[in-house]
């Protein structure tokens, strides 16, 4: 069945928003989801702040698919935020041992292969990168998270950022790149 | 794509980051695939890729939903006003639903000890009208309850005549056993979009409630792969002078990363750690089969933190045992940090939980 016009209208608002890269747009999202997320988080051996989690972590992936051209509007964007949060608690209880029916996204973000220690070293590099990355310069941080996150081309960076052309952006990533590097080896070796 | 991909690929940044990222075509990708599988050089520098990548999207996700949150506090009112409204209109009614019981038994006790019918102007109850004043409250109680049961009754009817929104589609999905179900494609609804979200319950096994004390076999990480794994930038190992130091700033990049509001917490709990033989392990866990890797240990939550026997015939240095630290990044596992040996555990779901709970409280 199709979207009603009236969510139609509304959703379509908001994935404009969206790909303007208004974030305003996730927090109307927020409160008019939290409610049945909450409620199942609830019913399903979770706590009030696991569902928060959940939410935002559900908002963040459709902000990534939307920006990244990869959100096909199917249902309604309720529908598509609980079916990734109820996809993504289903993997959670997973690891936790417990038998959930159902079958898993291959592309959510958590990967229940993942050992405890293995993700506990990924946290503490992702950590120490994100943490470079705050001291790494403004420009530098932007064209990083345009590129690897948002998955920019150099000729949409280039013009967010101000660039001369495409050209310019990709040396400047590439001394970005160099000098997160630089940063991440002199916090590890000299710290 | 340049010739010089068949020696080292690798080496052309755009290249190895389109890799990394999959925006390549599959016969190009399975090309470059080809040739890592020859050329551990290469493998090192896709993997340092990766790992920027990661942690780059990482902080992006992080950072968003922290300003996600914000912004959501920000516009909440510490108290909603639709809250204020629905609890005063919960007062009313009951107010309303009390006065109103009362001034029907004040009528019923004065028609009946007049001697009058009380048909006329009285509710029907299942319980006779007439009932002695000790009875009264247990009446009240009833009536209240009936009300309840028929306002609940009626919530449910209008919920199931707008329809059951998007579980009962995922329902008949698991149902048919098609494991089809992707949050990439989610269902459309099928009766009514307007439809609210029946907060679902899933057929969840429960594991066991814990002991307050349990064994757990962990598993010995060898100091260079964890070095590797954090230096993953050029996948050099490093000395063990620089461990202490590397463990240092992990440690101080994990505290800020929860200061931070990182979705992974790292959590440390005190600890209280002992070694023992493995002669004196009990004859039950002697006969456990063990990895050869492995560490035995008996874990025992405290008032004050997790006490932690381990049973083993390596020297380990008392200093070692009185400054072993123990780190957590979920529920069921943690990282018993042994000088410069990391040893991960795997533990019941909840068990942890419950020992930071009490060690918080002790606090």
């Amino acid at each position: 069945m199709k979207p009603s016009p009236l969510f139609l209208t509304s959703d379509a608002r908001i994935l404009d928003l969206i790909r303007k890269g208004d974030e305003e747009a996730l927090a109307m999202l927020y409160g008019s989801n939290r409610r049945p997320i909450v409620k199942f988080v609830l019913r399903n051996s979770g706590t009030a702040d696991d569902a928060e989690d959940l939410l935002q972590e559900s908002l963040v992936i459709l902000w990534e698919r939307v920006r990244s051209g990869r959100f096909e509007y199917s249902a309604r964007l309720g529908t598509f935020i609980y079916a990734i949060a109820r996809n993504i608690w289903m993997q959670r209880l997973r690891r936790k041992g417990r038998e959930v029916p159902g079958g898993l996204d291959p592309e959510s973000p958590e990967d229940p292969s993942l050992s405890p220690l293995d993700e506990l070293i990924l946290a503490e590099q992702s950590s120490l990168i994100s943490e470079a990355l705050g001291r790494i310069g403004e420009q530098c941080r932007k064209l990083l998270l345009l590129f690897y996150w948002e998955e920019l081309s150099m000729d949409e960076i280039a013009l967010q950022l101000g660039f001369t052309n495409a050209d310019t952006a990709k040396a400047k990533k590439y001394q970005c790149k160099k000098a997160l590097e630089e940063m991440m080896k002199k916090e590890m070796f000299i710290g | 794509m340049p010739d010089s991909h068949n020696i080292h690929w690798t080496t052309d940044a755009e290249l190895l980051a389109q890799f990394v990222m999959r925006h390549l075509e599959s016969d190009q990708l399975e090309k470059l695939e080809a040739h890592l599988r020859g050329c551990p050089l290469c493998r090192d520098a896709v993997r340092a890729e990766q790992e920027i990548a990661a942690g780059v999207r990482r902080a992006g996700r992080d950072a968003l939903k922290r300003r996600i949150a914000r912004s959501v506090d920000e516009k909440e009112p510490a108290v909603s006003w639709y809250r204020i409204v629905a609890v005063a209109a919960a007062i009313v009614i009951l107010v309303t639903l009390g006065i109103t019981n009362k001034w029907f038994f004040h009528s019923e006790t004065k028609l009946a000890d007049s001697g009058l019918k009380s048909d006329s102007i009285a509710p029907r109850t299942e319980a006779s009208p007439l009932q002695p004043p000790e009875d009264k409250g247990q009446l009240e109680k009833q009536q209240l309850a009936d009300a309840a049961k028929s306002a609940a009754g009626s919530k449910r009817d209008q919920r199931e005549s707008q329809g059951g929104g998007v579980d009962k589609t995922l329902e008949l999905h698991e149902k048919d056993g098609k494991p089809d179900f992707k949050a990439s494609e989610p269902v459309a609804l099928n009766k009514s979009e307007n439809a609210p979200m029946k907060a679902e319950r899933l057929d969840v096994a429960e594991a066991p409630p814990p002991t307050r004390e349990i064994w757990v076999e962990g598993e010995v990480l060898a100091p260079e792969k964890m070095l590797r794994r954090l230096n993953g930038l050029n996948g050099r190992g490093k000395d063990s002078a620089s461990q202490n130091l590397l463990d240092k700033k992990s440690a101080q990049a994990s505290m800020m990363s929860q200061k931070a509001g990182a979705k992974t917490e790292v959590a440390e709990i005190p600890v209280t750690a002992e070694q023992r033989s493995l002669s004196a392990l009990p004859p039950a866990r002697k006969n456990e089969t063990v990895q050869a890797a492995a560490i035995q240990m008996l874990l025992r939550r405290e008032a004050t933190g997790l006490s932690i026997t381990l049973f083993s015939d390596s020297a380990i240095s008392q200093s070692d045992l009185r400054d072993a630290r123990v780190r957590t990044v979920r529920d069921d596992s943690m990282i018993l940090l042994l000088g410069n040996t990391h040893i991960g555990y795997r533990l019941p779901p909840g068990w942890l939980d419950r020992s930071m709970q009490q060690s918080r409280k002790a606090k």
